[in-house]
């Protein structure tokens, strides 16, 4: 395997939230215990429910928030370890796309100002360059020249995640994070950006950690699978092994409600009960173990570690070491 | 189908008075629904689908004109009902649930007064009954300690929470159709599945109509008997969903499906091109003819026929059988 361009060891943040005027402050693990490793040119996907933590990740990673514990490697060197200046480039090597391409736009700012001004923030580039090296990335991203002097209003949900995608690529970072790049836009209008999202990689060598809630898309992009529930990840290992047999609960309960576009196919639904519980008193032992069908008594007392189990790490006491799926409770499907 | 349908709808259009000159957000829409049934409706942003149930439920702003040749539910011709009549009827026999679940519950008052509301209003419960029948309805719904959530206000619940009991509201009455907006689409996925489950049972179980609009294909197939795509406020195609996804007649339904990526075989998704058309940009003939791939200088410029049922009523020139486009012999 090459070196990794990104590491993640451990990392953990807590909030402080607090609870009125006399009552002590009370603190939320929105992340625990996050390690990957991932390769150039690679995709990770993160899966989770909201309030899985999924976010906080992806701010951690873009370095917008310097971890509460743990450690993040870029090409190999330690980020908290870093000088400002060395720590300032590291920044310009891990980019981000929001998944609001509404409102990550300013809308008083000219799309060619708003793709230009990374440049202009961490370069020395003089003006004119700086407009080639915008207009070039635009060309890429499909957008037109004439499109340069415009406003995010005259643009569609489409159009401006493409500008997004461009201002997060004009400073060529090796690293690009994607929260949820594709769940605001159109079925037909994702399939453009989903292509687009694959060319870029393709052409710019870039990896991308890809923050999505939907499975579909998912497996159409990702190389490895990361799922999250409750700020720890439950499992993690290659795209295949995740979806051909998935074996925490969780997973396999989150595959089974994703509605799967055929009406042909004859499936079992594991419909979960409840809801994810408050991060604020996380049930002891297992963090799924209140909705879990195969719960037993050791998952209410005692946390499952991360363990490669049949070719992907899955932290659960009832998964078992086999390549084929865990018999369990399931339910027909609607129909 | 052999009764009369539950509600009927023909040639039903709605266009808005904008600054630039009227805008028809839903033109010529066709929809018939029975009892017991669970039709969808499916389609892009822009193409009319909340419109065209808007209109059915009367609530469209001042500004749009709605038009149809019959537009009835339950034997009533609801464009001829007075605004005191219609009152009568939504929320009783016909209900809807609405898309996002933290916006339309009113956040000043709590969950029982709200689900009360209805059951005064409609059936003149007093208070004792209505407490007993609110409880009654958001067990149904699977919300756990319904005495208890009766004096919660919205913002003390969960997204997947709300959306329960926005639909105990629609069932307080016990409705005969329902029309869901986007019911899910706030949710995450495992709560999803819980929604539409029951959706499903009420829908099987007690005999009512749904209407499900939605954009969602995966959500289409796992639950709708029936489909119907609109397209820039078109119908452009209905079907049987089985029949629908095996074998789309319009080649907007089939690159629709083409674009999903569970779909897809290879690394490129094969995408539609462009976007749908907007008020100024409306093309002359069909209004899908600058994005189809099969698109000839006739669709360019003569606006499509409906084919017959056996081509899923398909709104194009030459329709698809098995992903090839039919040169047209005769008039459907």
């Amino acid at each position: 395997m090459t070196a990794p361009v990104m590491e993640a060891v451990e990392l953990t943040q807590t909030y402080e939230v607090a609870r009125g005027f006399l009552s002590a402050p009370a603190s939320v693990k929105a992340v625990s215990g996050i390690s990957f490793r991932l390769a150039p040119r690679a995709t990770l996907a993160v899966v989770g429910e909201s309030g899985s933590g999924k976010s906080t990740l992806a701010r951690m990673l873009t370095m917008i928030e310097p971890p509460g514990s743990g450690a993040l490697f870029i090409n190999g060197a330690d980020v908290a370890e870093a000088d400002a200046a060395t720590r300032r480039r590291y920044r310009g090597e891990v980019q981000m796309v929001f998944q609001n391409p509404y409102g990550s736009l300013n809308p008083r700012q000219t799309i060619g100002a708003a793709i230009e001004e990374p440049l202009l923030v961490n370069t020395s580039l003089s003006s004119a360059e700086r407009r080639r090296q915008a207009l070039e990335m635009m060309t890429r991203v499909g957008l037109r020249a004439e499109h340069h002097a415009r406003y995010p209003h005259m643009f569609s949900g489409g159009q401006r995640q493409r500008i997004a995608i461009a201002r997060a690529l004009v400073l060529r970072p090796k690293i690009l994070v994607l929260d949820e790049p594709v769940s605001a836009l159109d079925v037909s209008v994702r399939a453009q950006v989903l292509n687009l999202l694959v060319e870029l990689q393709e052409s710019l060598d870039v990896a991308y950690v890809f923050v999505s809630h939907d499975l579909g898309v998912v497996r159409h992009m990702a190389d490895d699978v990361m799922v999250m529930y409750l700020g720890r990840a439950v499992e993690r290992g290659p795209r295949d092994a995740i979806f051909d047999a998935p074996k925490h609960p969780y997973t396999r309960a989150l595959m089974s409600a994703t509605p799967i576009a055929d009406p042909g196919a004859r499936r079992e639904r594991i419909v979960l009960e409840g809801e994810l519980p408050s991060p604020f008193n996380p049930p002891s032992g297992c963090p799924f173990n209140p909705r879990c069908p195969l719960v037993m008594e050791r998952c209410r007392a005692e946390m499952p570690p991360l363990e490669r189990k049949g070719g992907r790490l899955v932290a659960c006491w009832a998964a078992q070491d086999t390549p084929g799926p865990t018999p369990m409770q399931r339910q027909p499907a609607f129909a | 189908m052999a009764d009369t349908p539950l509600l009927s709808i023909r040639n039903l259009s709605v266009s808005f008075a904008t600054s630039r000159g009227p805008f028809r957000a839903v033109d010529g829409v066709d929809l018939d629904v029975s009892s017991g049934e669970l039709v969808a409706i499916v389609g892009e942003s822009g193409s009319g689908k909340s419109v065209a149930m808007l209109a059915v439920m009367g609530l469209l702003p001042w500004t749009a004109t709605v038009t149809a040749d019959r537009l009835a539910f339950d034997g009533h011709d609801m464009l001829a009902l007075s605004p005191r009549e219609r009152r009568r009827i939504i929320g009783r026999d016909l209900a809807m649930i609405f898309q996002e679940p933290m916006s339309s519950l009113n956040p000043c008052f709590t969950v029982g007064f709200q689900i009360g509301e209805a059951l005064k209003t409609h059936l003149g419960l007093d208070r004792a009954e209505r407490r007993v029948r609110s409880i009654e309805l958001l067990r149904e719904v699977g919300i756990p300690e319904p005495e208890r959530r009766l004096k919660a206000f919205p913002h003390q619940l969960s997204g997947g929470m709300s959306q329960r009991v926005m639909i105990a509201m629609a069932l307080a009455c016990r409705p005969k159709l329902i029309i869901a907006d986007e019911p899910t689409t706030a949710l995450d996925v495992t709560i999803q599945a819980q929604i539409l489950d029951l959706l499903v049972r009420l829908q099987r179980d007690n005999g009512v109509g749904l209407v499900l609009i939605t954009h969602d294909m995966g959500v289409v197939a796992e639950t709708a008997q029936r489909v119907c795509v609109h397209y820039a406020g078109q119908q452009v195609e209905m079907q049987e969903t089985a029949g629908l996804f095996r074998d789309p007649h319009h080649p907007y339904t089939a690159a629709l499906l083409a674009a999903l990526p569970e779909r897809a075989s290879g690394r490129i998704l094969p995408s539609i091109p462009g976007v749908v058309p907007g008020l100024a940009d409306r093309p002359k003939g069909c209004l899908f003819s600058p994005r189809c791939r099969f698109a000839t200088e006739r669709c360019r410029t003569v606006p499509p026929p409906r084919s017959g049922p056996e081509l899923g009523l398909a709104l194009c020139h030459t329709p698809l059988v098995g992903g090839v486009p039919q040169r047209r012999t005769q008039a459907a």
